[in-house]
Order: structure tokens, then sequence, then C-alpha cells
């Protein structure tokens, strides 16, 4: 090594010490402890800091040996909606979308310093340092604030850029508090900040015309399935450990006695109890509590028909939850069709007219079904043997609006419904080929539709700088 | 495979990329950022360890997660926790202030090849570009860096 390339090594080393991998190794020792899963491992300034998140292992952190009575969650009233935003901007006029429309890619160009793109429901919004901005073509823009001072629209832009994967309806934001599972903050019309802290970490976050819908973590589900298993003494608080592997559970009781049980023979989905079932609803600025477990439900969409939620950790299809408000929901199966099609794993969901479409993958990941779900039940709208990128929870590779559905597949392929009663292949804009093996991390996301855009991004150029598209249809032959 | 094997397999792996992989990105995104997003990166490749295996080229693909990472990085946490002018504390400013003169490539590439050994090929399988490429950005580099730093002969 040169002595130049000595220097530049050795300063490297001094301001970004090696890292250590025994800690990061670490990080996933639920894999040899099964208490410990599930764990997430975040590593910050040279010290890993492991997250152990085991809500069944409750009892361990309770001392003596007496048994604990079952605390029951203190009931929460219902607060009368009231809407935190006005439909203060008009819809864009509709676009008429039919077989023959002719589609093309079109390069965007985002606003100046726009670091963060939004799915807004009907249009798009980026949001600066300085300001919140909307476009329902993804070439015009305004902002969304104009009357804020430059320094209100500032820090209202900040609340924005600071959250993880925020979602949107029209000129609200709504998302979590990056690096923390607990914190909801939206960003209203007006540019006015509303933040709750919940007791528990939210897995799920929906937002449309009735407000905003979260779906908060708990264990009273796990609670009753040992009660109901094991006896009525053997809840939660009043054990020394509860362990849940491969559905088996073991429990043991203060006095060190032990109870096992195989959960599926009892009819339980495991993972379903140890996944969010609690869920808050926010038609005003306060969140309330809605009364009922309404499944594990960590995907969640608003339109002007309701919400609809899906459970996309779930080992199986566990259909689709609506509500025409957000407080009171009812569970849709999936189609008869689909379920003889066999094991199913719903992945993702995303507006579609007033309702919402849901994909439903088979366990071999051979077969997508693409399903129209709307208050009075639920259709198969085309079934592909492409297989749709499954993004973190706020994200979506399925993108739907009035100009149609659009999935973009991890093998690179999109395809696109204009209508929704079948699906064609399409090709993607060349700058996002990349060699397949390398394809999965950086596919881009479709976030958004709009009445006349559909808009992909991506951080496939060479220089890893997010690339935005989209699909217009034109009325050129 | 068994758990030991596979924490073999990948420990094995990642103390042959972590240098590399690190300087990669601090050099694109600065010595926090860009650790961070290497630290990140191999927890992510631990996390996917199973299906990193299938993949070809795991240097280059995860110098790419890397990149994602560090692209990201500032909507990952509170705004304002990290100040920016943490970032740029370099051991020897002249230095510091030398390489920051160079493109981002010709800095990733010099870094690799002349400070931590990697062959042109290894540095472009790494960066995702041909070795030829490599090749250019390095001579441009040293070039640009040595008349910076008022270097005649680096040996």
């Amino acid at each position: 090594m040169s002595d130049l390339g000595e220097r530049i090594r050795r300063s490297v080393d001094e301001v970004a010490p090696p890292i250590d991998l025994d800690l990061i190794v670490a990080g996933r020792a639920d894999r040899h402890d099964p208490r410990s899963f599930p764990r997430t491992a975040s590593i910050a300034g040279g010290v890993a800091v492991v997250v152990a998140t085991a809500i069944w292992a409750v009892a361990a952190a309770i001392g003596g040996d007496a048994p604990q009575p079952t605390i029951a969650p203190a009931p929460v009233d219902l607060v009368p909606a009231a809407p935190i935003w006005p439909a203060s901007v008009p819809a864009p006029p509709a676009t008429r979308v039919d077989g023959s429309t002719r589609l093309e890619w079109q390069r965007l160009q985002l606003p100046d310093g726009a670091d963060l793109v939004v799915d807004g429901g009907d249009r798009v919004l980026a949001a600066t340092t300085s300001t919140l901005q909307r476009s329902f073509d993804g070439a015009e823009w305004s902002d969304v604030w104009p009357d804020l001072p430059a320094e209100a629209r500032r820090i209202a832009a900040s609340e924005v850029l600071g959250l993880a994967d925020p979602i949107g309806w029209q000129d609200v934001v709504v998302g979590l508090l990056a690096g923390y599972d607990r914190v909801v903050r939206i960003v209203d019309a007006d540019g006015q900040v509303h933040r709750h802290a919940f007791e528990r970490p939210v897995a799920g976050l929906g937002i449309g015309p009735h407000g905003a819908v979260a779906s908060a973590a708990g264990d009273a589900r796990l609670d009753d399935a040992v009660r109901e298993l094991v006896g009525p003494a053997w809840a939660l608080p009043n054990l020394r450990s509860a362990q849940l592997q491969d559905g088996l559970l073991l429990v043991v009781d203060q006095q060190g006695r032990e109870a096992k049980a195989d959960l599926r023979e009892h009819g339980y989905n495991p993972r379903a109890l140890s996944y969010p079932h609690g869920w808050y609803a926010a038609p005003g600025a306060s969140w309330t509590s809605i009364e009922g477990l309404l499944g594990p439900v960590d995907r969640i969409v608003g339109t002007r028909g309701g919400f609809f939620g899906v459970a996309s950790q779930s080992n199986r299809a566990d259909g689709v939850w609506f509500s025409p408000d957000g407080k009171a929901w009812e569970h849709l199966p999936l189609p008869d069709a689909t379920i003889e099609a066999g094991e199913l794993h719903t992945k993702t969901v995303g507006r579609w007219n007033d309702g919402a479409v849901v994909s439903v993958r088979t366990v071999d990941r051979t077969t997508t079904h693409f399903i129209e779900v709307t208050p009075e039940g639920t259709r198969t709208l085309f079934t592909t043997d492409l297989q749709s990128r499954v993004l973190p929870p706020r994200s979506t590779a399925v993108a739907s609006g009035p100009v149609g559905i659009l999935v973009t597949g991890v093998d690179g392929r999109v395809l696109y419904s204009p209508t929704g009663e079948d699906a064609r292949p399409l090709d993607p804009p060349a700058a996002f080929n990349m060699p397949p093996e390398e394809r999965w991390p950086y596919w881009p996301h479709v976030v958004v539709t709009g009445n006349v855009a559909v808009i992909a991004g991506g951080d496939l150029d060479e220089d890893f700088v997010s690339q935005w598209w989209r699909l217009t249809p034109t009325d050129e032959p | 495979m068994a758990i030991e094997a596979q924490e073999a397999a990948f420990l094995a792996f990642a103390r042959d990329l972590e240098p590399r992989l690190r300087a990669a990105l601090v050099v694109r995104f600065g010595p926090v950022r860009g650790r961070e997003a290497a630290a990140e990166t191999l927890a992510w490749a631990w996390e996917h360890w199973e299906r990193l295996e299938r993949v070809g080229n795991r240097g280059g693909y995860l110098y790419r997660v890397g990149c994602r990472r560090g692209l990201r990085w500032r909507w990952s946490r509170p705004l304002g926790v990290v100040a920016e002018t943490v970032e740029e504390t370099w051991v020897e400013p002249q230095l510091d202030a030398a390489l920051a003169s160079l493109t981002v490539t010709q800095r990733q590439a010099v870094v690799l090849i002349e400070a931590y050994g990697l062959t042109y090929a290894e540095a472009a399988a790494l960066l995702g570009v041909s070795r030829s490429t490599v090749q250019v950005h390095v001579a441009r580099g040293l070039t640009r860096l040595r008349r910076a730093l008022g270097v005649v002969s680096d040996v």
C-alpha cells in the first residue's frame, strides 16, 4: 500500500472505526433464544442497541411468587367525529381510461429540493426542507401552505420530513415519527401538527376522507388463548414466562410448573396472536380507542368508501377488514375462487375507486390474485404469475387509482390494468432495467396514483438518485 | 444449514467486506452517515443472509443497499439530532480537503484501490461499474489528489 493510501486508510478508520460484527450477529440472538423473538437491531455510533419486544414474556418482569391479577385495559370513551381537514382543494377532473388508451412514461422533475414524496390519494405531495408542495399531474406543483409565514412552513415541512414512510390524503400527511414506533404525527392541511404517543407500537396506519386509523399492538389475544387452552389461572401477568415457537406455546407459572399447547391444533394462528390488533381512530385531532379486536392488520388505506385493512405479516390470508368510518369494523372474506386456489398470504392493499384492491399471493409465490374490495364484498379482478414486491408496511408495490392499477414485480416486470378487469405487461422505463439478481432491493416503489398520473420512484440510476416517472395516458392512437 | 454454520459463514464474509464497504460509504456519505449506513447494511445482510447466499456479487449488492440506506439516512431519525458539522471531522484536514476536491466516484475508486488494496476488478464489482471505469477514475483521482497535496511521489 502506498503512503498516500496508508494515510487515507488511517484517516477513514479514525473517523469511522471498524464495525463490531459480533454485535450485529448478536442482534439476531432470537435465532438462539426463541423467547427474545422478535427483535430489531439498531446500530448507532458504534453502539448496538438491541430492543427486545417479546410481548408475551411479560411475566418475566414481574417479581415475587404471588400470582398477579390480570389487568384489564381501561375503557376509553369514543369522541364524536370532527374532521380536521376540509376538502379545501377541489378534486381534479377525472380522466377517462379505456382499453385503447395509449400510455407513456415520462421523466418527472420534482420540485427543487424535494426529499420525500407522499401518496396523497388524488395527488402527489413533495416535501422539501422549506415547504410541502402538491401536484395532480406530477408536473405542475403548488404550495400546500401558501398563507403560512416562511418559518412556519419550514417547521411544518420538517415535521413531514421527520416521518418514516408517511402516507397522505389530499393535503394531510400522517406517519410515525422516524425512529419511534409509537409516536404518530398528523400534519394537517393548514400546516398544523398533531402528535400522539401510543402506549404500544403502531403497526398499521391509514388515512382517508374519514380521518386516520392506527392499529397498535397488544397481548390480550395471546392472553385469551393461554387462559382458554391452559386454564383461567394462567393469565399472562401470573406467569413467569410464556414462549411461542413454531406454533407451540410453553408457559411457566411462578411456581415453576409448565404447560404446553399446540396453538394450531386448537385453531389459533400463532402469528396473529403476537401481532397488533388493538385499534385507534382519529376522526378528530384526538385519537380514540376502538372497541373490539379486529385482527392483526398492518396495512390500511382510506378511501371515500371507508377504510380497508389487511394483515400482510400473517401466515394466511385473513380476508379484509372494512370500516365505513374507522370506528365500526367488519371482516370481509376472500372470494371463494381465490380461497380454493390454495394457501394464501395477503400482501398489499391500495386505493381503488371508492374501495380497495388487495393482492393475495399463494404460499409458493407462483400466483398473485388481485381482488377488488368494496363495502358490498370482494371479487377477483385478475390473476398473474407476477410477484409483487413486498415493501415496508406503509409502502406498496401496487398503486391504483382512476388511471388504473399498476404493479411492480420483483423480476422487473410491470403489470398494468386500466379498468381492473384484466392486466397487461408494460415495458418499464429503460432506466429501471437492471440485472435480475440485483433488482429486488431497488425496484421502484409505486407510490402514487392521481386522477391523471401513475408515478413510480426508484434509486436505479448510476448515481442512486431517485427517479420519478409518471405513466400518462394520451388520447393519441 | 445450522445456525452456527450460518453465523460462521456470515462472519467470514462480513469481516472481508466490512472495511471496503465502510470505506466506500464513508467516502460517499461522510464518516457518520457512511459508517451508519455500513452498519445498517451489515445488520440487514445478517437478517437476510439465507437469501443473500444465493446472490452472486454480494459485495456490490450490499454496496447498493448501503447507498440506499445512506440516501434515506436523514429521513430515518429526528431532524437536528446529528449536527452536520459532526460529519466532517477528518484526522487530516488537508487530506479531507484534497479528497473533497475529487468526484464521488474518483474518491471511492482511489480509496478502495489505494487505501484498501482492492484490485480494479474487485472495486469494479463492489461499485457496480466496469473495470476500465475504475482505472480511469483512479488515474484522474490520484492526479488531482497528488496535485492538491503537493505529493511528488507516494511510494
